[in-house]
């Protein structure tokens, strides 16, 4: 099978925190909704307003333990557009524990990014991107 | 004993970056990031006088299209949820390079969540290492001037995360 690019992008820099999930606010979502790292489908969600970068991915190049879910439109709170990256078992289920176990080292990469966040780098097709 | 996931064993994804499985060349890359780390390491004196309450969080990273990406993060005061603000340094190949030592490099300070660009500097494609390692450390020159920028925006209550 080949994996057609499919472009998101994550607002901010890329920093190995910045692409690393928040304990609290992505290790835990709403009913229906799959907590993780946030994604936006189009660059201007991700920019919102004003001067801003983004960091461009291709989901084609996410490799498992990570996968990538968009926001179910039938669940309170999900947005069009939006989805989260997060760790899966070898049966396709988001691993609560691996996904946890990412956060809770969000501030403590310097030079040696999380291997999950690593994963996350390796999506990267354009860093630093802007609007036009 | 700690037991470890068992993704800690995938090897990070080096596609098109092959010349850094050189052990010399990544023992380059290593050396380039300790240089521009210490160069970049200039702000923290005139940051921290500014916002004694403000950390320094200093980190790099490979991959994703990138040869290096060094930075330093100044974060607010611990409990603050205003943004905080990294100042890094990103070398990539040039477009289109046809030779592996043709590179892009640039640099802006800007906020590490919301990503607002705060300061930054045209990228500049040069090649060869010698090249390359100066204009890091020219646009690092440039960066460590901008610390009452980064000060004001790590005060800046308008900027949260």
């Amino acid at each position: 099978m080949i994996n057609r690019p499919r472009i998101v992008f994550r607002g901010g820099s890329r920093t190995n925190q910045a692409l690393t999930p928040r304990r609290g606010s992505d290790t835990a979502a709403p009913a229906g909704l799959t907590p993780g790292l946030s994604v936006e489908d189009t660059l201007k969600d991700a920019l919102d307003s004003g001067n801003k970068k983004a960091q461009k991915l291709d989901l084609s190049k996410l490799r498992w333990p990570l996968a990538y879910f968009p926001d179910n439109p039938e669940a309170e709170g999900a947005r069009r557009g939006h989805g989260v990256i997060t760790p899966v078992d070898d049966k396709g289920r988001v691993d609560l524990v691996a996904l946890e176990e990412w956060a809770s080292c969000r501030l403590s990469q310097a030079d040696t990014p999380h291997p999950l966040t690593q994963l996350i780098i390796d999506t990267i097709v354009e860093s630093d991107v802007r609007r036009t | 004993m700690i037991t470890r996931p068992a993704f800690y064993a995938i090897a990070p994804h080096t596609g098109g970056l092959e010349r850094l499985d050189i052990d010399d060349v990544s023992d380059a890359w290593s050396n380039l990031r300790n240089l521009v780390q210490h160069d970049l390491a200039a702000l923290d004196g005139s940051v921290l006088a500014a916002v004694p309450a403000a950390r320094v969080r200093p980190g790099s990273n490979r991959g994703g299209g990138a040869h290096l990406f060094v930075y330093r993060v100044y974060e607010p005061a611990a409990g603050s949820s205003v943004d905080p603000v990294v100042a890094g340094i990103l070398v990539r190949p040039a477009a289109g390079a046809a030779s592996a030592d043709h590179f892009n490099v640039s640099g802006d300070i800007a906020g590490e969540s919301i990503g607002d660009v705060l300061f930054e500097l045209q990228s500049r494609e040069v090649i060869g290492w010698t090249a390359m390692t100066e204009a890091a450390r020219d646009i690092s020159t440039v960066l460590v001037r901008q610390a009452s920028a980064i000060a004001a925006a790590l005060e800046d209550a308008s900027r949260q995360e």
